[in-house]
C-alpha cells in the first residue's frame, strides 16, 4: 500500500497538471451550467428562460410520463402545436421539450428545417414516426441527459489528453532521469514495483473518471432533475431506436457509456504505458500517446471514406477490409465510449470489447516486459 | 559462506565485446576493481546487479544462475550505480521511505534503518530537504545511504567517490570498511587510493578481461622490477616522458627531476629499480603493449 501512494505521488506531484485538471474539470460544469442557463421554452403563450424553463419543460414532460402514444402525442400537438425554428436562420426553437420531442421524432422538420404542416405519411411514418407509439417506448424529461451526453464526451476527449500527459512519464521518466538501475536491482523492482506504477496510472485514471462523471452527473441532478433516467434512450439519440436500441433506459445507456468511458480510460492508460516503456523521453511518449489516441478519427473520418470513394467496398474483400478499419477504430479509447457505438452493425459488436479487451491486456503486459527488461 | 561466480561472462554490444569470457569468483570481501574508461568495469557491475543480461555465460550466487533467482537475489542486493538518477521533488527522507519499501525492509525497521545510514552518510541534518536542493557530494552520499538499506549481503558501488572531497571520501572510506566484514563488496573506482585503502583482492580490467587480480601484495608483485625512478636534468626528464612515460614527475630542489617510470626494461641508465605500488601495477597492466590482455 505505501509503495503505492509514494507511486501515486510521483505521478501526481506535478502541480501545474492537477491545477489544469481542477480548471478542466471548472471549465466543463461552466459549459453544463451555461447550457442549462440558455434553455427556452414556451408554455401558454408564456416564454421562460434558464432554470424557470427547465422546470415548466418538466412540469409539462411529467403529465406525459410513461408509455408514448399516439394520443399523447396528439395532446401535446393540440395544445403546444409543432415546432419549428423561431426565424429563419437562427436555430432557436419554438414550443417546448415535448412538442419539440413530436416534431423531431413523429415529422419530417429535421430534414425540412420547416415547421411541419403534420405527421410523417405513407412509407416514412411506417419506418420512422409509428416506432415511437406502439407502447414499447418511454417518454419522459430527458433534455439534462441528452446534454450532459455531449458536454461529457468532450471532456472524457479532454481527460484523455491529460492522462497522456499524466502517464506518459511512468515508465520513460524513469529512463530519462536513470533510476532504473537502483529499482530494477531492487527486491520488488521487477515484480511488485512495476505493478504498483501500473496500479497507480490506472488508479489516477479511474479516480479523474469517477470525479468527472459524479461531478456532471449530480450537477445535471441539480439543473434538470432526475426524472428522465427511466425514459427510452431513443428519445436523446433517435438513431438508437432503428440500430434495435432505442427502447433502452436512459439510465441503461448511460450507465453503458459511463462504463465503456471507464474502459476507455483504462485502455488509454495502458497504451500510454506501452508508449512509455519504449520511449527513453517523457516528450516522446506524450506526443506518441496522443497520436495514437487520436489516430482512429483519421482511420474513422479520412481513411474510411477514402476507401469508400475508390470503391473498395465494392471489391470481394473489401467490407471485409473496411470492417477491419471500423473496428479497430471503435475498439480504441477515442470511439469506444462514443454515442455512435450503439449504432453500429451488431456483427460487429462482439469484435469490439474483444479487440478492446486483447489491447488492454497486450498493452499492460508488453509495457511491464519492456521496462522490466530494460537495459 | 556467500559466494558470487561470475562463469565465463560476456556482453557484447553489435560488435563490440564490452565484457570477454570472464571468471572470477567473489567470496566475503572488499573487490576493487581498477581499469580505464570503457575497459567494462560498469557492465561487469551492472551484469552482477542483474540490471543487464549477460550475452553468454552466467552469473551464479550460492550456485544459482542470479536471473532465476529474481527477487531472493535482489533481496541480498545494495547497488550504487555509477549514474545516481534520483528524483529532485523527493524529500531525503521519502527517497529513503520509497527504496526501503521497493528493497522490502520490514516497515518496523524501516525509520530506525534510514535515521542510522543518513546519520552515517552525514545526512540528518537534511532529511526533510529535497533532493534537488542538495550539493553533488550530498547526492552521492545519498546514493550510498540508499545502497545500504536493506543490509545488503553483496553490494556493489560503481564510482562511489567520485564528487566526493577529501573528508567526505574519508568518511565513506571509514563506513566501507567497516561494511566490509561478512559481505561481499564489489567497488569499482578511479581513485587508485580508495582502492589501497578499501579492498582485500583488487582486480584490474581491460578490454572486458581479467588483466590482474589477487591481494595488494600479490598485485603489487605483478610489477616486481617494472618500476623505475632515476633523477636528471628536467630536459632529459621531458625526453624520457615522451618516449616511456612518466608514472609520476617531482621537481626536486636543485633543479633536477625525480622521474618514476613503468617499463618492462630499465628505461635509462641510471635508472633504479624501486617497489611498485598499486598506480604503478595499474599504469603497467593498461599501457598501451602492457602485459594486461
Amino acid at each position: 500500500m505505501r509503495l503505492l501512494k509514494m507511486e501515486l505521488y510521483k505521478i501526481t506531484a506535478r502541480p501545474v497538471m492537477n491545477i489544469a485538471f481542477f480548471v478542466m474539470l471548472g471549465f466543463f460544469l461552466l459549459v453544463l451550467w451555461q447550457e442549462a442557463d440558455g434553455t427556452r421554452t414556451e408554455l401558454d403563450g408564456e416564454v421562460y428562460h434558464g432554470l424557470e424553463a427547465i422546470r415548466a419543460d418538466r412540469q409539462i414532460a411529467k403529465g406525459y410520463e410513461g408509455p408514448f402514444t399516439m394520443e399523447k402525442a396528439e395532446d401535446i400537438v393540440g395544445r403546444f402545436g409543432f415546432s419549428g425554428y423561431m426565424e429563419e436562420g437562427f436555430q432557436t426553437r419554438e414550443g417546448n421539450f415535448s412538442s419539440q420531442f413530436v416534431t423531431d421524432a413523429m415529422t419530417d422538420f429535421l430534414q425540412t428545417g420547416q415547421r411541419p404542416a403534420g405527421y410523417f405519411t405513407g412509407d416514412d411514418w411506417e419506418n420512422y414516426g409509428k416506432r415511437y407509439v406502439e407502447g414499447n417506448f418511454w417518454f419522459g424529461y430527458t433534455k439534462g441527459w441528452e446534454k450532459m451526453q455531449d458536454v461529457w464526451y468532450i471532456a472524457l476527449v479532454s481527460l484523455h489528453v491529460w492522462l497522456v500527459l499524466m502517464a506518459a512519464p511512468v515508465f520513460s521518466e524513469e529512463y530519462s532521469r536513470e533510476t532504473t538501475g537502483i529499482l530494477l536491482s531492487s527486491c520488488h523492482g521487477k515484480s511488485t514495483g512495476i505493478r504498483r506504477k501500473v496500479e497507480a496510472a490506472m488508479g489516477i485514471g479511474v479516480l479523474a473518471y469517477l470525479c468527472l462523471c459524479a461531478l456532471m452527473v449530480g450537477l445535471m441532478g441539480i439543473l434538470y432533475g432526475w426524472d428522465g433516467l427511466g425514459a427510452s434512450a431513443g428519445m436523446m439519440v433517435h438513431s438508437f431506436l432503428f440500430a434495435g436500441h432505442g427502447t433502452w433506459s436512459v439510465a441503461f445507456l448511460l450507465s453503458l457509456q459511463f462504463l465503456l468511458g471507464l474502459v476507455s480510460v483504462l485502455l488509454d492508460i495502458a497504451i500510454t504505458l506501452f508508449l512509455s516503456s519504449k520511449c527513453s523521453r517523457p516528450a516522446t511518449a506524450v506526443t506518441a500517446g496522443m497520436a495514437l489516441y487520436f489516430l482512429p478519427y483519421v482511420g474513422n473520418q479520412v481513411v474510411f471514406r477514402m476507401l469508400l470513394d475508390f470503391g473498395v467496398a465494392e471489391l470481394p474483400w473489401g467490407w471485409a477490409v473496411m470492417d477491419a478499419l471500423r473496428i479497430f477504430c471503435f475498439s480504441m479509447p477515442l470511439y469506444l465510449p462514443h454515442k455512435e457505438l450503439a449504432g453500429i452493425p451488431s456483427r460487429w459488436l462482439w469484435y469490439i470489447p474483444a479487440v478492446a479487451a486483447l489491447e488492454l491486456l497486450a498493452s499492460i503486459w508488453r509495457g511491464c516486459r519492456n521496462y522490466w527488461g530494460y537495459e | 559462506m556467500l559466494e558470487l561466480k561470475l562463469d565465463r561472462v560476456s556482453k557484447q554490444y553489435k560488435q563490440k565485446m564490452v565484457v570477454d569470457r570472464l571468471e572470477y569468483t567473489f567470496r566475503t570481501g572488499v573487490y576493487g576493481l581498477l581499469g580505464e574508461n570503457g575497459a567494462g568495469k560498469t557492465t561487469l557491475l551492472r551484469m552482477a546487479a542483474g540490471v543487464l543480461k549477460p550475452t553468454a555465460g552466467q552469473i551464479l550466487c550460492n550456485q544459482c544462475e542470479i536471473g532465476k533467482l529474481g527477487g531472493a537475489y535482489r533481496m541480498k542486493l545494495g547497488y550504487l550505480p555509477q549514474k545516481f538518477g534520483y528524483y529532485p521533488n523527493f524529500t531525503v527522507w521519502r527517497y529513503m521511505e520509497y527504496l526501503a519499501e521497493l528493497k522490502a525492509v520490514p516497515p518496523e525497521l524501516v525509520k530506525g534503518r534510514i535515521e542510522q545510514l543518513l546519520g552515517d552518510t552525514g545526512l540528518s541534518g537534511v532529511q526533510s530537504a529535497k533532493i534537488k536542493t542538495l550539493s553533488g557530494g550530498m547526492v552521492r552520499r545519498l546514493g550510498i545511504a540508499q545502497s545500504l538499506l536493506n543490509d545488503p549481503e553483496i553490494l556493489i558501488l560503481d564510482e562511489p567517490t567520485s564528487g566526493l572531497d577529501p573528508k567526505e571520501r574519508i568518511r565513506f572510506r571509514n563506513l566501507l570498511s567497516s561494511l566490509g566484514r561478512g559481505r561481499i563488496v564489489l567497488l569499482s573506482s578511479h581513485i587508485v587510493a580508495d582502492i589501497e585503502s578499501l579492498a582485500d583482492e583488487i582486480l584490474i580490467v581491460k578490454a572486458g578481461r581479467l588483466a590482474e587480480a589477487g591481494s595488494l601484495q600479490e598485485i603489487l608483485e605483478s610489477a616486481e622490477g617494472k618500476v623505475w625512478e632515476c633523477t636528471v636534468p628536467p630536459g632529459q626528464a621531458e625526453s624520457l616522458n615522451r618516449r616511456v612515460g612518466a608514472s609520476s614527475m617531482k621537481q626536486l630542489e636543485d633543479g633536477r627531476v625525480c622521474i618514476r617510470i613503468v617499463s618492462e626494461g630499465r628505461p635509462a641508465e641510471d635508472a633504479v629499480p624501486v617497489s611498485p605500488n598499486l598506480e604503478d601495477v595499474y599504469l603497467y597492466q593498461t599501457m598501451e603493449g602492457g602485459r594486461g590482455v
